[in-house]
């Protein structure tokens, strides 16, 4: 009796979890306009939406935010989780990791008010008449998605023995050598999930781009908060259908690599115990 | 001196190898590496002794040739001295306390200290030496280099404190010229001490000798201007042949990181395939290497006798450097801004009245019945936002908690699935999933068709505060779900089974065993949930209807009016209330950890 009352609980908290997905789901098959009557199958508002060149370019412009964020934190977190791995010195190792971890225990709202005010005092100094465009989001992106590259790529040097890229170098290897042969293979997973995490971040990132995009370049999320201002046709629910799936696919490709790593590491533990 | 039992142990296992020697030099020299490797209990020692192992892997080394004429040539006790000052004082002792020292105090310690030659020297800074050297001493450092040159401090004046500290190595360079006959048997009575004699010095055959005459450890050393080429170094060791010296040691002097870079390459592949009895050392980057194994980064300490001080290794890389710089530009500079703009006004005039406004606004509000109340305006918003975070941290705590323990002890797949299950909603844009409960909880929407299809009353939710945290705990929930179940996971379970086999029940199990241990994982959650609620400003615009304004809706407000000093302001003080929180929960939780509660 006591299990049973469980498990309702929990399917009840999983109902609460996707009940808005599952009726944004359906409704953006809907033939009509309403969002509370299902009045017939179509893929009405999936045409719609490829007909809207506004939305379309918002999702233009998010991949390429996304792919150049990704890109750039992705290489400058795994450079800097490699210097922090190699770090000494305990009070510069403080101070890096509280500057980390600024831009994800801040709310985002002070993270991208920050950046506005800078971004928008430097654009004054230079008399600039709107200082907010592609490139101040693309630092903001990258500033907040650098950590989460940091912190999946750091655990996965330190569990490297330390010995082996010394090994290389004593076989002969230079050190870049030692570096591109032994030490990127060890850290790739934790760059493939850190700039996986980097792309869907930066993707979703609804609250900073806000703050640090101006009206010549608009997201994907900030262009839906503005369809959201006004009522709403289906065509956005089609829209969040699309990006839903898409999301998904990443992150069950995420937790195949994820799992796929523990494989490996279990079988490397194996074989060295075999051994 | 006081020796330990294990230098004395030590010293007892090298006389008898050394004895070996004479009869079996391979096998002795091979059995004595292995034991080393086999006793060694640090990455130092081990580090070491790996080294000596690669030397010795090839049969016909000459390596082997080394210690045979050295065995032979040289003085027993200074070998034993020299070596386990340098081996065991050095790098193994000292590196442990090098080690201790590092991580108590969080700055580098070198192994060694090279003291420079410099002209012209204050007389007292002879005196200074000895009390240099108690200070490295100290902090683990056994073993000094000295370079001997002409007016700077006299080798006379270094025997003595060689004597004094007994336990420690001392290697002197000499330039040429320095070393005269008269030094010889000071040297050659001083087992702790190396005297290096320069290449470039006529006399050095003549002192090598002598020196050899009288049993003594000694080396052949040479200062580069360039990048020493392997042709070169091949000569350099031959002659270090001839003369009987063993080691033969290459110092930078004036050259670029290029001709060292280049030098260093030399020396390691005649190491590898040396060539003559003779092993090459490059000052600068092998004392490095061996700063690296001890440290982690290397750093070459370099003392003048006036009192300079320079160090020039390689601590923070390159590449963290640019994240540094990264994280002050766009994340430390961009949060003084705030600041900045919160204490300003328009014209940038230093104001206080952004933040008084905060504090004193006050605008009045229409009640039901008619009159009028006047408030404060942003201290409600604020006081309203702090009520409506608190309750959904709360109500995602009362159901965070038990899902998190449920899904921790189902089985491993399940609790794969359940969390993936847990996490895809999160990766839904928040904008949408926020428009999608406006539309179940219209008075015409979904849930409404449910209750009336079910017969039941339908029920005003939307634009009231319950739709607001409806919105705030279903956007917020995996956030205390994640932290939570990731600690209970780990959870040992045996705990929970002694506690049971104790007379524990159900529930004191959960109070005292398993809430306790997952408190760090509650924290967590709570800050995850508390901060993004409370400064949310989407969710109650569009399930409040407008009507509850939170204090992330008046910053937006004041940034869409272009009022940026006045949104600063506010950024400001929820940022500060928000740091003062943190530090709270910091507190109170390693009090609540790490203090207190032995009951």
């Amino acid at each position: 009796m006591k299990k049973a009352t469980s498990r309702f609980l929990t399917a009840l908290v999983y109902v609460f979890l996707f009940a808005p997905i599952v009726i944004l789901l359906i409704f953006s098959f809907n033939d009509s306009k309403s969002l509370s009557v299902f009045s017939g199958f179509s893929f009405r508002w999936y045409t719609e939406l490829v007909k809207d060149r506004h939305t379309l370019e918002a999702v233009r412009n998010t991949l390429v935010l996304a792919a150049s964020a990704t890109a750039i934190s992705t290489v400058m977190g795994t450079a800097a989780a490699w210097g922090i791995d190699r770090l000494r010195s305990r009070w510069y190792r403080t101070v890096v990791d509280t500057v980390t971890d600024i831009p994800m225990t801040n709310p985002d709202i002070i993270t991208g008010i920050s950046m506005m005010l800078m971004f928008v005092f430097v654009g004054r100094l230079f008399g600039a008449r709107s200082s907010l465009n592609f490139w101040t989001l693309l630092i903001a992106h990258v500033t907040f998605c650098l950590p989460y590259v940091i912190l999946q790529v750091l655990p996965k040097l330190q569990q490297m023995d330390r010995a082996l890229p010394e090994a290389a170098m004593d076989l002969g290897c230079t050190p870049l050598r030692a570096f591109f042969k032994v030490e990127l293979p060890e850290m790739l997973p934790g760059i493939v999930t850190g700039a996986i995490m980097a792309f869907t971040l930066s993707l979703d990132d609804f609250v900073i781009s806000y703050f640090t995009s101006g009206t010549g370049f608009q997201t994907l999320p900030i262009r839906i908060y503005s369809m959201t201002k006004k009522t709403v046709t289906p065509k956005m629910y089609a829209l969040a259908t699309i990006i839903f799936f898409i999301t998904l696919t990443l992150l069950l490709i995420s937790n195949f690599i994820e799992t796929a790593d523990e494989e490996n590491a279990k079988q490397k533990c194996k074989k060295s115990k075999a051994d | 001196m006081n020796k330990s039992a294990q230098r004395v142990l030590l010293e007892a296992l090298l006389d008898q190898s050394l004895r070996g020697f004479q009869a079996a030099p391979q096998r002795e020299l091979r059995r004595l590496v292995d034991l080393g490797e086999t006793l060694s209990q640090n990455p130092v020692q081990q580090a070491f002794f790996d080294f000596a192992q690669g030397c010795l892997r090839q049969q016909d080394t000459p390596f082997f040739d080394l210690f045979r004429t050295l065995t032979q040539n040289v003085n027993h006790q200074a070998i034993k001295q020299l070596g386990l000052n340098v081996g065991y004082e050095s790098w193994s002792r000292g590196a442990q306390r090098i080690q201790a020292q590092e991580a108590e105090q969080g700055h580098h310690i070198p192994w060694t200290l090279v003291f420079q030659s410099e002209r012209d020297i204050p007389p007292q800074a002879v005196g200074r030496l000895g009390g240099v050297l108690a200070q490295g001493r100290q902090l683990g450092l056994h073993t000094f280099f000295f370079h001997i040159s002409e007016g700077g401090v006299p080798a006379a004046a270094l025997l003595p404190l060689a004597d004094e500290f007994s336990d420690c190595a001392f290697v002197l360079l000499f330039a040429p010229g320095q070393l005269t006959p008269e030094l010889v048997p000071k040297l050659a009575a001083r087992p702790n001490v190396m005297a290096f004699a320069s290449a470039l010095d006529q006399a050095a055959a003549a002192r090598a000798k002598q020196l050899c005459e009288r049993r003594a450890l000694y080396g052949l050393w040479a200062p580069y201007t360039r990048g020493v080429t392997a042709p070169e170094l091949e000569a350099l060791t031959r002659l270090a042949w001839e003369l009987h010296a063993p080691m033969v040691l290459l110092a930078a002097e004036g050259c670029g990181r290029e001709g060292a870079e280049q030098t260093a390459q030399v020396v390691q592949q005649l190491r590898q395939q040396p060539r003559q009895p003779v092993f090459p050392v490059e000052l600068g980057s092998d004392l490095l290497f061996v700063d690296r194994i001890i440290s982690g980064t290397g750093q070459l300490v370099q003392v003048y006798p006036s009192g300079r001080v320079t160090a020039n290794g390689q601590s923070a890389p390159l590449c963290l450097d640019g994240h540094t710089l990264w994280a002050v530009l766009f994340i430390v500079i961009p949060m003084l801004f705030i600041a900045y703009y919160a204490f300003t006004d328009n014209n940038f005039n230093f104001t206080t009245e952004n933040i008084t406004r905060f504090f004193t606004s006050v605008s009045s509000l229409r009640n039901e019945d008619g009159t009028v109340t006047e408030v404060h305006t942003y201290l409600l918003i604020f006081l309203r936002s702090l009520k409506l975070a608190v309750l959904s941290t709360i109500i995602c705590l009362l159901i965070g908690y038990p899902m998190a323990y449920r899904i921790a002890h189902a089985s491993k797949r399940a609790q794969k699935i359940m969390m993936t299950l847990i996490m895809i909603p999160m990766w839904m844009n928040f904008l949408i999933r926020t428009y999608a409960w406006m539309t179940i909880l219209q008075d015409a929407g979904v849930l409404n068709r449910f209750l009336s299809a079910a017969g039941l009353p339908s029920i005003h939710i939307i634009g009231t505060e319950g739709a607001v945290l409806i919105g705030m705990v279903y956007d917020y929930l995996p956030y205390m779900i994640l932290p939570i179940y990731s600690v209970m996971v780990k959870m040992d379970l045996s705990l929970l089974e002694a506690a049971r086999d104790l007379g524990c029940g159900s529930l004191s199990v959960l109070r005292r065993v398993i809430f306790p241990l997952s408190l760090p994982g509650v924290i967590s959650g709570i800050t995850m949930v508390l901060i993004p609620s409370i400064s949310t400003f989407y969710i109650s615009q569009k399930l409040g209807n407008g009507k509850f304004f939170l204090i992330g809706d008046a910053i937006e407000g004041q940034y869409v009016s272009n009022n940026l000093h006045f949104a600063a302001a506010m950024a400001f003080i929820l940022m500060v209330i928000l740091l003062f929180f943190m530090a709270l929960v910091k507190y109170s939780t390693s009090r609540y950890l790490y203090g207190g509660e032995a009951k």
